[in-house]
């Protein structure tokens, strides 16, 4: 078991960088590259909501994950507005080039790469929960 | 992020490096708005340097791919890794993007 643990001041510059840090310490740590994005990527998209939808840009957040021999499970704290990323995606991914709404991909990202997403409103601040299965080495 | 533009043909191929995302993708969207600024455009994005794209990547891939389709063009990408080939199946984006295992095969396909 590994951990990472990291708070930063949230804008997109700060966003990119941590998510980088997150996926280069899962693949030192063993795991897969498809876990390794994932989890990136949904830590990517729980802070970009915060920074363009948030209300709080330039707020603190934090993130800490936890490599298991089976998931990669992270946590991500922010005090970003209430918003519970277990809300259903308003999205149709079916939609032709010329219908496609841009708005929603995050959420259905979050949704469809995580096997367990898990919330709570900790008086003023979000605190979301996911893990990612890892494909076994070998 | 790196950009690298290759004319071959009447294509044009740029190699993308680095990641796609909210930090980097205006710039990217704003190299590739010029290089489809014009008629019938044919535009390959080489993905094989690209290991990551969130959502604020993918929305500009589908900028790109409107604008190209308005302008009477070919836009495609290749070498898309498979963590990402992964993010485009579930957005549905692989089924509006014209995708090629490699360069060469991409080329060909707008030539």
């Amino acid at each position: 078991m590994a951990d990472f643990v990291a708070d930063i001041v949230v804008d997109l510059d700060a966003i990119s960088t941590l998510a980088e840090q997150a996926n280069a310490f899962l693949a030192q740590s063993g795991v897969d590259p498809r876990a390794a994005h994932h989890v990136a990527l949904v830590i990517d998209e729980l802070l970009s909501n915060v920074a363009s939808h948030g209300g709080a840009a330039r707020t603190p957040a934090s993130v800490r994950l936890t490599v298991w021999p089976d998931r990669v499970q992270a946590q991500v704290t922010d005090y970003g507005a209430k918003f519970d990323p277990r809300t259903a995606p308003n999205i149709d991914e079916s939609a032709a080039v010329g219908d496609r709404r841009i708005g929603g991909l995050g959420l259905l990202l979050t949704h469809r790469v995580t096997d367990g997403l898990d919330y709570e409103w900790d008086g003023d601040r979000n605190r979301t929960t996911f893990w990612i299965r890892r494909i076994p080495a070998g | 992020m790196e950009l690298i533009e290759e004319v071959q043909g009447r294509v044009v191929v740029v190699t993308a490096r680095g990641r796609l995302d909210g930090s980097t993708s205006q710039a990217f969207a704003t190299r590739l708005e010029t290089l489809t600024a014009r008629p019938e455009p044919r535009l390959v994005v080489d993905f094989s340097g690209i290991d990551f794209v969130s959502s604020a990547g993918l929305r500009v891939v589908l900028s790109v791919l409107k604008r190209v389709k308005a302008a009477h063009g070919m836009f495609a990408l290749c070498a898309v890794q498979p963590p990402i080939r992964e993010v485009l199946d579930i957005t549905g984006f692989a089924g509006m993007l014209d995708l090629h295992p490699g360069r060469a095969e991409a080329v060909a396909a707008l030539a």
